[in-house]
């Protein structure tokens, strides 16, 4: 008996180290979608190569509600993990809002070379709020279409433009051009572009096609107007609960994967575009004029921002200062 | 007079097929007659039965026995392209219609068509719901998406039980694409999926198993899920020009089912 008891205790010690669990992520993407195939498959490799330990669950389609929604079940431990777009961290974690200034990019080679240097400021400072980050995933650049042609920001003043629910940067940005943006959910979009209670919306091209948006609009503006970022995030404390070695395998999957996603998004960004243009929507050109003139817009809109503390000032003036580095260089 | 018995053949083999009991000899067979059809168009070129009928099996072929994804593509394309043909030689403002704004393809539809038009227009659909689905990689593809809804739609509105109700079931998957959160309406097609189920009597086995599939799966329900293809299961394949399509429905439904733990607990 003597000798058993210590041979149990250990038995459970280790067990206690590499417990099997299931790690449950919701998203709003569908099942079926070329993200979410790469997604499952970085489970199936998970659960292979931790031999069962780590069991990765998805809840696609927003079957767990809107992102808001995921991240509040995440806090009582109905879910551990979303895979959701960065808005939905603004008040967790400024940082998160870095990319998603208007006008910041020009286009996605500037982005991956900020990325580099940059992300590790964002995943550390969810990382002070008690998310794992598993993932940053490239979205694209959304842009401004409409039912009609939009080249200046008194073009827009005229137009009934939506911006997301809760969304303070689109908010500001649209504020600050003399547009009283309507807010809605994604859900009420195509429902509102076939009424006319809007006619305008910033968009990533495969969004529009995807969400059959493209069918009620003809223009797209041909200036990057914000860049697009999902994460994917865990909760730490069950994270934690793996051994070092699975939670580095899980890490090291979910990076080759979102590698791979963003190389996917950036094929599917651009078969859109092209897809737009053959199915009548056309690509409005700006001159550097008006180039210039949104620049400035976006200016006011990013300085209004700050006073309302949605992004890092500092870090922010850091990647602009990197920006300008990297187009010298050229 | 060789041309019109050969006229009926199309539609004769057409009818043996769905009603032949085993997938595996329509899979073995369908080649064989693939050919003959070609021939029969390179024979009649301007002849829209031929051009249908062909299309259709291209079209079936592409969704069901296809080996690959590149030769799924090509049968679905081919399916297309003899879709057209036919929509073409029935009808010039139609076959420019198709290619237009989805708006104006709906304002026509209703206002220049009416029910003796629909079996061409729900061929072309059918191709061209064949053709997105292989080709779901393809932007352009998915754009052309509400067009096909759009043409079900009005088949629909002309005769609801239309093809022993497929044309529900087609609308059934259209309308299950997106969850509500992104805007999209599954409970209309929930509404179709219920419709096919009962305008057959519960015979369109095809219409439980995509119900499940799409339905089901997207809102997370997994009763229902089960029960729809149990009951699949369970069923009497045969019947009139659906015993191939409840075959294969069955052979889908034992592999959703089998994987419904994994995906809903």
């Amino acid at each position: 008996m003597k000798l058993l008891t210590p041979a149990i205790l250990v038995l459970s010690l280790l067990a206690s180290g590499a417990q099997a669990a299931t790690l449950k992520i919701a998203t709003l993407a569908p099942d079926g979608t070329s993200w979410m195939k790469l997604l499952r498959e970085a489970a199936a490799e998970i659960k292979t190569e931790t031999e069962g330990r780590v069991n990765v669950k998805y809840f696609p389609g927003g079957v767990q509600g809107s992102d808001k929604s995921v991240l509040r079940k995440m806090q009582i431990r109905q879910l551990q993990g979303g895979a959701v777009a960065s808005g939905a961290f603004a008040q967790i974690a400024s940082s998160t809002q870095l990319y998603s200034l208007p006008f910041t990019f020009r286009n996605l080679e500037e982005v991956r070379a900020i990325r580099e240097e940059f992300d590790p400021y964002i995943i550390q400072d969810l990382a002070k709020n008690g998310y794992v980050v598993l993932g940053i995933s490239e979205g694209g650049f959304a842009y401004l279409m409409s039912n009609k042609a939009i080249r200046t920001s008194s073009d827009v003043q005229d137009r009934k433009v939506w911006v997301p629910e809760g969304d303070m940067i689109s908010q500001t940005t649209f504020e600050n051009g003399g547009v009283s943006p309507i807010a809605l959910p994604v859900s009420d979009v195509y429902t509102s572009l076939q009424t006319g209670l809007i006619d305008t919306v910033a968009v990533n091209p495969s969004t529009s096609i995807a969400l059959q948006w493209h069918t009620k609009l003809d223009y797209a503006t041909d200036y990057p107007l914000v860049f697009l970022i999902g994460m994917m995030v865990v909760d730490d404390s069950a994270f934690k609960k793996f051994s070092p070695a699975d939670q580095a395998t899980v890490k090291r999957v979910m990076a080759a994967t979102f590698a791979k996603m963003d190389a996917q998004n950036e094929i599917d960004e651009a078969g859109a575009r092209q897809a737009l243009a053959q199915n009548g929507i056309e690509f409005v050109e700006l001159t550097e004029a008006d180039k210039t003139a949104w620049q400035a817009l976006a200016k006011g809109a990013i300085a209004a921002l700050a006073d309302k503390n949605v992004y890092p000032v500092d870090l922010y003036k850091k990647l602009q200062q990197r920006l300008i580095e990297l187009r010298q260089a050229k | 007079m060789a041309a019109c018995s050969v006229g009926r053949l199309p539609s004769n083999l057409s009818r043996s097929m769905m009603n032949q009991d085993d997938p595996a000899v329509v899979a073995a067979g369908a080649p064989a007659y693939l050919l003959l059809l070609d021939a029969l168009v390179l024979t009649y070129p301007d002849d829209e039965d031929f051009l249908l009928a062909a299309s259709r099996l291209y079209g079936a072929y592409a969704g069901v026995f296809a080996q690959d994804e590149e030769q799924a593509k090509s049968m679905a394309d081919k399916a297309m392209t003899y879709a057209r043909r036919a929509l073409c030689e029935y009808d010039d403002d139609a076959c420019r219609l198709v290619d237009g704004p989805a708006d104006a393809l709906n304002n026509a539809l209703y206002l220049d068509y009416d029910s003796d038009d629909i079996a061409v227009f729900y061929a072309f659909a059918s191709a061209w719901a064949g053709w997105i689905q292989a080709n779901t990689d393809d932007w352009n593809a998915i754009a052309q998406l509400s067009k096909v809804t759009i043409l079900m739609t009005w088949v629909a509105s002309h005769d609801p039980a239309y093809d022993n109700a497929t044309v529900q079931v087609y609308l059934g998957v259209l309308e299950t694409q997106l969850p509500p959160s992104l805007g999209g309406k599954p409970e209309a097609g929930r509404a179709h999926f219920e419709r096919a189920i009962e305008l057959t009597d519960g015979h369109n086995l095809m219409a439980k198993v995509l119900f499940a599939k799409q339905y089901a799966r997207l809102m997370f329900e997994q009763e229902l899920h089960d029960r729809l293809l149990q009951e699949t299961l369970s069923a009497d394949p045969h019947f009139e020009g659906l015993t191939l399509i409840n075959r294969l429905a069955q052979r889908q439904a034992h592999l959703l089912l089998a994987e419904s733990a994994d995906y809903f607990e």
